[in-house]
């Protein structure tokens, strides 16, 4: 893989990140602005409010794993132990 | 307001259709959604028909209206604690929904909540012109809406109806109540002008909030469906009543219901206006309590309020995340303090334990 | 102690006039909870609330309201002592004093605010020494009256026929009215701000004068009211906290039949109460005459109110198993797998000897200073356990107290930890000649793999317990639904072995592979590259099949367990969601060492007197931050990976909690 390919590789992977990232950002805060409004009013809901809250993390967990599984695409990345 | 054709307009309008984030939605109905399941469930109202109405009082401060009782149980009690935690109470909690709510969303919502200035305005009037006291009228003033306590108190304290006429220029009541000041003498009655007040309160209400988005659609057809069950409520309350016809009765812009049929039909008898209202969605929630002549038209006021309940209610979990569940609250919170109010209203004329179950609407 | 205690359902029915020696055995028993009455049938109604409850209601309203005008906070240590039959009267009393003081109150409120607008109105004019009705009443003359930042130098270019009197910035100017707007174009140059003329009569000075004097009384008069209310408190604070828990058990029992079917002559109560409370309940009730008590078979949908049953040392657990939701009965309490998970985890991720132990000294000073039932006490006690845990992994395991390691890791990496000293070495407890004699397991900065691995093991330790208990859970309902969770387990088990074997070349993970997954056949198969052991695929494959069998091909058959291959992701997402225990971990650790690094660096180790008390300032307020947004991440994190992870695999929740009749409400805040 040349140099412009593992340039390209490593683009993908900073878009994964970001892509994933601002998705999971956007749907916590709906979801927080919406925990935390029906917290105000009921706090027993917290522990159902937390739960909600953390869902959308998986978003970009998967980033994560996918950018990981690129950036072993990269032959200087691969080569590090 | 009529819609202008300059390229400002356009771009306004093109900008009103964007879907840019034009108010905490996520934040606001899921906290009313909350408070809604906090008002009182259909089974209290079968345990407060079996209290006592000092027992109501201490119920409801064990529950929502826990900092009301606080206030002023020690200074109140009977009725009056229980109408007075409930007006504060109401009034506290509409005001807190427009402080926590941002953008057009809290436009669409403080709009709404201004038929409390209506009705404020109407309070006084009445009281005005049946002559009773500051005290009186202010128990019945609920500050609610965009005319703040200071303001209707200072109403209140005016001596006659011209001045506060006079006080109103500067509100959107102003011509509706302007007629008052005419000929005062000749004026005998009020519900002319309450009417207009009504009419004034809800074309200004759909002019304001234009549908150009979904969020505003959502809002003006609800409240077109909301004058169709005021209108209807009226009609079936002046139905066979004479001299009503020449009077201005309905609002404007309706959902289903045209001002021209509803003027027809105040002439007709209740087997008669079911027949007109055969293609609406009303007849099947009216058909029971007009199908025969004679009827029982109350019940059929009530079975309008509890559709219209039930409305909100369903377009609420249609559209979650809309001014809907908003709406819907405001619409059950104003039902149930009206309910208490029945309830304590009722022990205290002596009335049965079923007369007042006949009057609920839940 | 995995379950909650197992409910009976009693039902008692007996003649009206047995209602109220019913009513007061169950509410000293404490041990029934009811069931409300719903639903009005041919002879049995609601009942009716026994005849004193509207005066012991009207009696509280007003005992509350007081309470709350004389800011008298409940002790709940005081008993609710007998009140006399004189209550009421003191009650009525009680009201009256205080309506009094409170309206003086208010009007002397409203009183000083109207005084001190007049005040502030007239002060103005009490520096320029006119009467009040000289500013009015000319034909010829335009007065202009207030505040001025500019001068009057050019007026006489204006106009001539003016006078102007001054004082500071307050200024009252007559001019002639034909050149009143000049004279006003002028003013408004010079920053004139106009000011109202009160509408009162006579020397402004002396009506400030009287006015000041007069709000003085008054403002003695309102002290004077405070003072009395003062007093009242101080009088009757104990009669009033007493006599609102006296009323408020007499109107839970005075109300209690508004739970209860009644017909005309007689009574139905029904509801729960634990199996080992039913003896004791029956030989009291059975006691009253005729009236009968007995067990009797559970409504179809019945759902028996929840009392967790936990041994003491884990029962603060519970308030975490509550907040996320009381279990439904019939289903495993998760208190006790919290009780050693939720530590484990925390101790992982602080990972501190020092921390560690500032935990548990917070969690003591919890416990020793806050009386039970309070969920902030339970929530120390959790933490204390959390800090053991720190403290133990912090000791043996990361060689680390209050950031800073027992011995500087030997290899640096780049933009790891930096040198401290003269010496070149890496700031350590050894840099202050302390010299613990036990070295990391794991470093926490150069071992990331050790720490993810670590993170991925724990995971699917955790979720293969979720996947345990909902086997348990289902086997009463479903074998089927019990079968699947067994499916999952398996599928679970194949996901572990392929990380474990792919990442192999990690101590630890090689470790796992060779000495505890020894029993699984070594055959690999590689799928263009990608080797995965023969034994984890057959796991995945059988697994999910055997889900789709048991989910989908129901009978109707369900379309959503054809999803199940998608939710192998899902399960894929929770395992990696682990790894936020080493993340965390590493992250804290990383903030530690920079800014320690620093503030001993930098600042402490110049031994400039200047350098180092600011090192030492610096030193409290990083060693301040590291501990609380270590344990506030910590602490969220660890929950959430119970509450998210761990309970979405057996977890119902949504239970009635156990609330005997009689038993105090705790007021909720």
């Amino acid at each position: 893989m040349g140099d412009l390919g593992a340039g390209m590789v490593a683009l993908s992977v900073a878009l994964t990140l970001i892509g994933t990232a601002v998705a999971t950002a956007w749907a916590q805060k709906v979801i927080g602005g919406a925990a935390i409004g029906a917290m105000a009013e009921k706090p027993e809901l917290f522990g159902r409010g937390l739960v909600l809250m953390v869902i959308p993390e998986t978003i970009i967990l998967f980033g994560f794993v996918i950018g990981f599984l690129l950036l072993g695409l990269i032959p200087q990345v691969a080569a590090v132990p | 307001m009529a819609a202008g054709n300059t390229v400002a307009d356009y771009l306004k309008r093109a900008v009103d259709r964007l879907p840019l984030d034009r108010g905490n939605y996520p934040y606001v109905t899921a906290r009313v959604k909350a408070k809604k399941s906090l008002l009182l469930p259909v089974e209290t109202y079968e345990r407060l028909l079996q209290m006592g109405i000092p027992a109501i009082a201490r119920f409801l401060g064990e529950g929502q209206y826990h900092d009301e009782m606080l206030a002023l149980g020690a200074r109140y009690d009977g009725v009056d604690l229980v109408e007075m935690a409930t007006r504060d109470n109401l009034a506290t909690v509409f005001t807190q929904i427009i402080g926590f709510s941002e953008g057009s969303l809290r436009d669409m919502i403080g709009h709404y909540l201004d038929r409390w200035d209506v009705w404020n305005v109407k309070t006084i009037l009445r009281g005005k012109f049946y002559g009773a006291t500051a005290e009186e009228i202010l128990e019945d003033v609920i500050p609610a809406g965009s005319l703040g306590l200071a303001f209707l108190e200072r109403l209140v304290g005016l001596e006659t109806i011209e001045e506060v006429v006079e006080a109103l220029e500067d509100t959107p009541y102003f011509s509706a109540v302007l007629g008052l000041t005419v000929a005062p003498g000749e004026v005998t009655t009020l519900a002319p002008y309450e009417d207009l007040l009504d009419r004034l309160y809800y074309v200004h209400l759909l002019e304001v909030i234009p549908p150009a988005s979904e969020p505003t659609t959502l809002f003006h057809n609800f409240v077109r469906l909301e004058i169709d069950v005021t209108n209807l409520k009226t009609l079936l309350r002046v139905l066979g009543v004479e001299g009503l016809q020449t009077r201005q009765l309905f609002i404007p812009k309706g959902r289903y219901l045209r001002r021209s049929d509803l003027r027809e039909m105040v002439k007709l008898d209740l087997p008669g206006v079911l027949r007109r209202l055969r293609n609406t969605p009303y007849h099947d929630t009216l058909a029971p309590y007009l199908q025969e002549e004679g009827g029982d038209p109350a019940r059929g006021i009530r079975a309008m309020e509890n559709w219209l309940l039930d409305q909100a209610s369903t377009g609420s979990n249609l559209h979650p995340l809309s001014i809907l569940p908003v709406l819907d609250y405001v619409i059950a919170k104003t039902r149930e303090v009206e309910n208490i109010r029945i309830v304590a209203r009722g022990k205290e004329s002596g009335l049965s334990v079923e007369q007042i179950r006949e009057m609920l609407v839940v | 102690m995995l379950r909650p205690k197992e409910m009976a359902r009693v039902l008692i029915a007996g003649p009206r006039d047995r209602l109220s020696s019913t009513i007061e055995i169950l509410h000293e028993m404490k041990a029934l909870h009811v069931v409300g009455h719903v639903g009005e049938d041919e002879t049995f109604g609601l009942g009716q609330p026994l005849p004193q409850a509207s005066e012991v209601s009207e009696s509280l309203v007003k005992l509350r309201s007081i309470a709350s005008i004389l800011e008298i906070e409940a002790k709940p240590t005081l008993p609710a002592a007998e009140v006399g039959s004189d209550a009421e009267q003191r009650i009525l009393t009680l009201e009256v004093n205080i309506r009094e003081e409170e309206e003086s109150r208010k009007r002397i409120d409203e009183l000083l605010a109207e005084q001190s607008v007049r005040i502030e109105a007239l002060r103005p004019f009490a520096t320029l020494e006119l009467d009040l009705a000289s500013y009015a009443g000319y034909e010829n003359l335009s007065v202009f009256v207030g505040r001025i930042s500019g001068d009057l130098d050019g007026l006489d270019e204006v106009t001539e026929r003016y006078e102007a009197f001054r004082t500071g910035d307050v200024i009252a100017l007559f001019a002639d009215a034909s050149q009143e707007d000049e004279v006003r174009q002028f003013l408004l140059g010079q920053g004139f701000a106009s000011l109202e003329v009160p509408a009162e009569e006579g020397d402004p000075r002396q009506l400030l004068q009287t006015l000041l004097e007069g709000g003085e009384k008054w403002r003695h008069r309102l002290d004077a009211v405070r003072e009395r209310l003062t007093k009242l408190r101080a009088k009757y604070a104990d009669f009033v906290i007493s006599a609102e828990a006296f009323l408020t058990v007499e109107i839970e029992k005075a109300e209690a039949p508004l739970l209860f079917a009644a017909s005309d002559h007689s009574f139905v109560a029904e509801g729960w109460v634990p199996l080992d409370r039913w003896p004791e309940i029956r030989d009291r009730l059975g006691g009253v005459e005729a009236l009968y008590v007995d067990l009797q078979n559970p409504p179809g949908e019945a759902d028996p109110p929840v009392l967790l049953d936990n041994p003491k040392p884990t029962r603060p657990f519970e308030f975490l198993t509550k907040l996320f939701s009381t279990p439904r009965y019939g289903e495993i309490d998760p208190t006790l797998p919290l009780f050693v998970v939720f530590p484990l985890f925390f101790g992982f991720i602080i990972g501190d000897l020092g921390y560690g132990s500032l935990f548990i000294l917070l969690g003591l000073v919890a416990l020793w200073k806050m009386r039970p039932p309070s969920d902030f006490r339970n929530l120390m006690a959790i933490i204390m356990l959390g800090g053991v845990f720190a403290a133990l992994f912090g000791t043996f395991v990361f060689g680390e107290a209050f950031g800073i390691p027992f011995h500087a890791a030997v290899e640096t990496v780049a933009g790891g930890p930096q040198p401290v000293s003269a010496e070149g070495t890496p700031l350590s407890w050894a840099s202050f000649g302390i010299n613990i004699p036990i070295g990391a397991l794991v470093h926490k900065l150069t071992d990331v793999g050790d720490m993810l691995v670590l993170s991925v093991i724990a995971g699917a330790v955790h979720l293969g317990l979720g996947y345990l208990i909902g086997i348990v859970n289902e086997l009463p309902h479903s074998r089927r639904h019990a079968a699947a969770k067994g499916a999952w387990l398996a599928v679970l088990f194949g996901l572990f072995v392929i990380l474990m074997y792919a990442v192999r070349s990690n101590r630890v993970a090689g470790f796992v592979w060779d000495q505890v997954l020894f029993f699984i056949p070594r055959a690999i198969l590689d799928l263009s590259g990608f080797e995965i052991p023969v034994a984890s695929l057959v796991l995945l494959v059988v697994g999910t099949a055997a889900v789709v069998y048991l989910e989908a091909l129901t009978k109707p058959i369900n379309i959503a367990g054809f999803l199940a291959p998608i939710e192998i992701a899902g399960l894929l997402a929770n395992i990696i969601s682990y790894t936020r225990l080493a993340g965390i971990a590493i992250a804290k650790a990383a903030l530690a060492e920079a800014l320690m690094s620093l503030v001993f660096g930098s600042l402490i180790f110049t031994g400039q007197i200047a350098l180092v008390i600011g090192g030492f300032a610096a030193l409290v307020v990083a060693q301040m931050l590291v501990f609380f947004l270590g344990g506030i991440s910590a602490g969220i994190q660890a929950l959430r990976l119970n509450y998210v992870e761990f309970f979405s695999k057996f977890y119902n929740g949504n239970g009635v909690p156990f609330k005997p009749f009689g038993a105090p409400t705790v007021e909720t805040a």
